[in-house]
């Protein structure tokens, strides 16, 4: 296979061997991992649509790959074959402020876009946690979410069209540059696909605005009740802000312990809300958001009176993840929905569930969004730890479907919850997904084993890849 | 109010469906005139206006569920004491009267879209009734999910081809300032045209006298084209029109019309609903 690989593309651009094989067995997922077989690094459109049609005719199944940061196992290989990997896809194809569009290679990395637009006072909306690696492909392929989405939505809105490689080889064009579409809107099923339709390659995004002004404010409360019900408030109150993201006290710890950041000694949450837009109707939306905070008792209220203060009020957010590596040796960040009013009550069972099977949980969250990530931290070398790891994440999302919510906010199906879309889909739903798949033709080998469960040929294939870091 | 003998139960409507067809999927029949063909090719109507039942309204999550054939006007009424809406601004005032499963299905521009969304936006949600009578559902009323692949947004705009929808989730809106555009007489022949937006002057400057309705920020121009006529085009836009029968729907995007062959041929392979939905597809499917 890297012999056929060589012949299409140069030396340099096939990676295969142990290491090769190590590196792109898994994404930040890293609980299941199996190898491919050879690992392509193409650098234009026809480049991909030379290896897909090889691997159609040798039927080799191949996997797209962005930067790796998914948190589902969406670009593990399943069965194997070939990773093409969208990395040195990253040029910028074109910026036209006038239309408000860009034209960007799809391993062009999320932050680059809006770096790209900034001279023209626009930006690509799309904020994912990752976004300073996080690919523009990956984004699409995820769709992906962030902070921001609760006011910009998530990737999908901003996308008008796609070059995607088709599974047999072939080079489509999906979406139309003007908003919209006449008829069926293909590109929606396309984003958030998980690359199990074909391989993206580039795209036309829409760029938004700059806003005029931002307020932004951290809130710190005794109970983490007295902060999710500050949540369900803000939200029926019927303000959008930018952003509303949830801290818990444990992850205030971490941040103390990895940057010493401070906050009041006796806070057991955190709300960072930011609202940007015009000055007067921010002023306006901040003043009922900081009512609602109040009435809920928050203990401190911090605002951002200039650019580098909202800097400083961000870094906890943006700094949480890395800080987790302090509580354990091993992390994993959960991701499910639940209707925002139902937050205080979920957050109250996160909480009992990891008590109840022995594992540490720390929480931040979109919670504009009702998008929980509760992160266990845990010692993997304890006996039995994995067992109760998994079957308290399992409780968490069965519950989010009891209270009318999604296995799966933003990080997406992949392989971690390939049986538990279950939960949320009869047969028949799932069914019609699969048929909706069909419409893009023979999909089979392209990213096998992800999103639908019971494909041919995974279920026996499971065995080998699954708990396979453990 | 269900008429006599109208189906208002989502059972009588899978007995309706499985006793005969193929079949048109009816409403208010607002959006008729821009049905494609707008002939029947055979079809019986199967409508939906007789389930237009309120499920559910989850003030505190913004999140209401509706069955379809629940017209517009009647989900304003609900959710206006709540302070809550749907921030849609019809173009022509007879679509206040459509049914939200007609209003989805066709998937028209409206006139407070560059500031409130749209359908892509709202659409948390549809249960469909699929065309051999299966019941299959896609989307939750979480606001923000990616389970699964989203049918419910590929059903927007997709004229009732992927099966009858009998409910849908939508997210609501506080609206506090809302004075959108008035609605405008609907034309004869609506000539429905989205450009870029660096395109849009001069598009616009292209229909001296003839613009209706126009809407800069989602590049939206509305005019008034006699059948049989045509407009200047523009790079990367695409064109809806009304009462020009087999003209209403000209795709001229080849990978979208082939996707929309392998869509009919893979959801409705006997062409049971709708089939007249698209004019390149009628003449195969009669």
């Amino acid at each position: 296979m890297t012999h056929a690989m060589r012949q299409l593309l140069r030396e340099d651009q096939v990676v295969a061997g142990a290491a090769a094989r190590r590196v792109y067995d898994s994404d930040a997922y890293g609980v299941d991992r199996f190898p491919p077989a050879v690992v392509v690094l193409p650098e234009s459109t026809a480049e991909v649509a030379s290896v897909v049609r090889w691997c159609h005719q040798q039927q080799v199944p191949f996997t797209p790959r962005g930067a790796g940061t998914g948190l589902s196992g969406g670009v593990m290989p399943a069965l194997g074959g070939v990773v093409i990997s969208i990395k040195r896809l990253d040029r910028i194809l074109a910026v036209e402020p006038e239309n408000r569009l860009m034209h960007a290679q799809a391993g062009c990395v999320n932050l680059a876009l809006t770096r790209a637009a900034h001279a023209h006072g626009l930006h690509f909306a799309p904020d994912p946690s990752s976004q300073s690696v996080a690919t523009l492909g990956g984004n699409i392929g995820m769709n992906s979410g962030g902070p921001h989405t609760l006011k910009y939505g998530v990737t999908a809105p901003h996308i008008r069209q796609v070059t995607m490689v088709d599974p047999t080889g072939e080079v489509l064009t999906i979406g139309t540059l003007a908003p919209g579409s006449p008829g069926p809107h293909f590109l929606s099923v396309v984003i958030g696909s998980e690359g199990t339709l074909g391989v993206i390659t580039e795209a036309w995004v829409n760029l938004t605005p700059n806003p005029a002004g931002y307020e932004t404010a951290l809130a710190s409360f005794r109970t983490v009740r007295d902060a999710t019900q500050s949540v369900a408030d803000i939200i029926a109150l019927g303000v959008t802000p930018a952003a509303l993201e949830f801290i818990d006290r444990k992850i205030l710890e971490a941040l103390k312990a990895a940057f010493g950041l401070e906050s009041p000694s006796d806070a057991e949450a955190v709300l960072l809300v930011e609202c940007d837009g015009d000055p007067g109707p921010i002023h306006e939306e901040m003043r009922q958001i900081r009512e609602v905070l109040a009435r809920n008792g928050a203990i401190q209220v911090e605002t951002a009176a200039n650019p580098a203060e909202r800097q400083r009020l961000w870094t906890a957010r943006k700094k949480a993840y890395g800080a987790m590596g302090r509580l354990a040796p091993t992390v994993v960040t959960h991701d499910g929905v639940i209707p925002r009013s139902k937050l205080p009550e979920m957050l109250d069972f996160v909480y009992r569930v990891a008590e109840e099977h022995g594992v540490g949980v720390a929480n931040m969250f979109h919670a504009g969004d009702g998008n929980l990530h509760p992160v266990f931290y845990f010692d993997d070398r304890e006996p039995g730890m994995i067992d109760r790891v998994v079957r308290a994440g399992e409780a968490i999302i069965r519950q989010c479907v009891a209270l009318g919510g999604s296995v799966t906010g933003e990080h997406g199906v992949g392989i971690e919850k390939v049986d538990l879309l279950a939960l949320m889909f009869n047969e028949s739903d799932r069914q019609m997904m699969a048929d909706v798949k069909q419409i893009f033709g023979d999909t089979t080998l392209c990213n096998p084993c992800k999103v639908l469960p019971s494909q041919k040929g995974c279920l026996e294939h499971m065995r080998r890849w699954r708990g396979a870091a453990w | 109010m269900a008429g006599c003998g109208m189906v208002t139960t989502r059972e009588g409507l899978v007995e309706q469906l499985k006793s005969g067809g193929p079949w048109r999927i009816a409403g208010s029949g607002v959006h008729r005139p821009f049905a494609s063909k707008g002939e029947s090719l055979g079809q019986e109507d199967i409508t939906i206006l007789g389930m237009g039942a309120l499920v559910a309204h989850d003030m505190a999550d913004h999140v209401v569920v509706a069955e379809a054939g629940m017209r517009l006007r009647e989900l304003q009424a609900h959710l206006q004491p709540t302070g809550q809406m749907l921030p849609y601004a019809p173009l022509f005032p007879e679509l206040a009267e459509a049914t939200l499963g007609g209003l989805v299905s066709m998937n028209l521009p409206h006139l407070a879209e560059d500031r409130a969304g749209s359908w892509s936006d709202w659409v948390l949600g549809m249960t469909f009734l699929r065309p051999d009578g299966t019941v299959a559902r896609s989307g939750s009323r979480a606001v923000k999910s990616v389970a699964g692949y989203d049918v419910h947004h590929l059903a927007i705009g997709a004229r009732g081809t992927l099966g009858i929808i009998v409910e849908v989730i939508l997210r609501t809106a506080t609206v506090k300032v809302w004075n959108p555009a008035p609605p405008v007489p609907i034309p004869a022949c609506p000539w429905i045209q989205r450009v870029r937006l660096g395109d849009y002057a001069a598009a616009v400057a292209e229909y001296p006298g003839a613009v209706i309705a126009q809407l800069p920020g989602s590049g939206l121009i509305v005019a008034d084209v006699p059948a049989g006529q045509t407009r200047r085009r523009w790079p990367g836009d695409w064109v809806m029109r009304g009462g020009c029968g087999a003209q209403n729907f000209t795709w001229d995007d080849p990978v979208a019309a082939r996707l929309f062959r392998a869509m009919r041929a893979v959801m409705d392979p006997d062409g049971r609903l709708n089939a007249d939905a698209l004019p390149q597809l009628a003449g195969e499917l009669a």
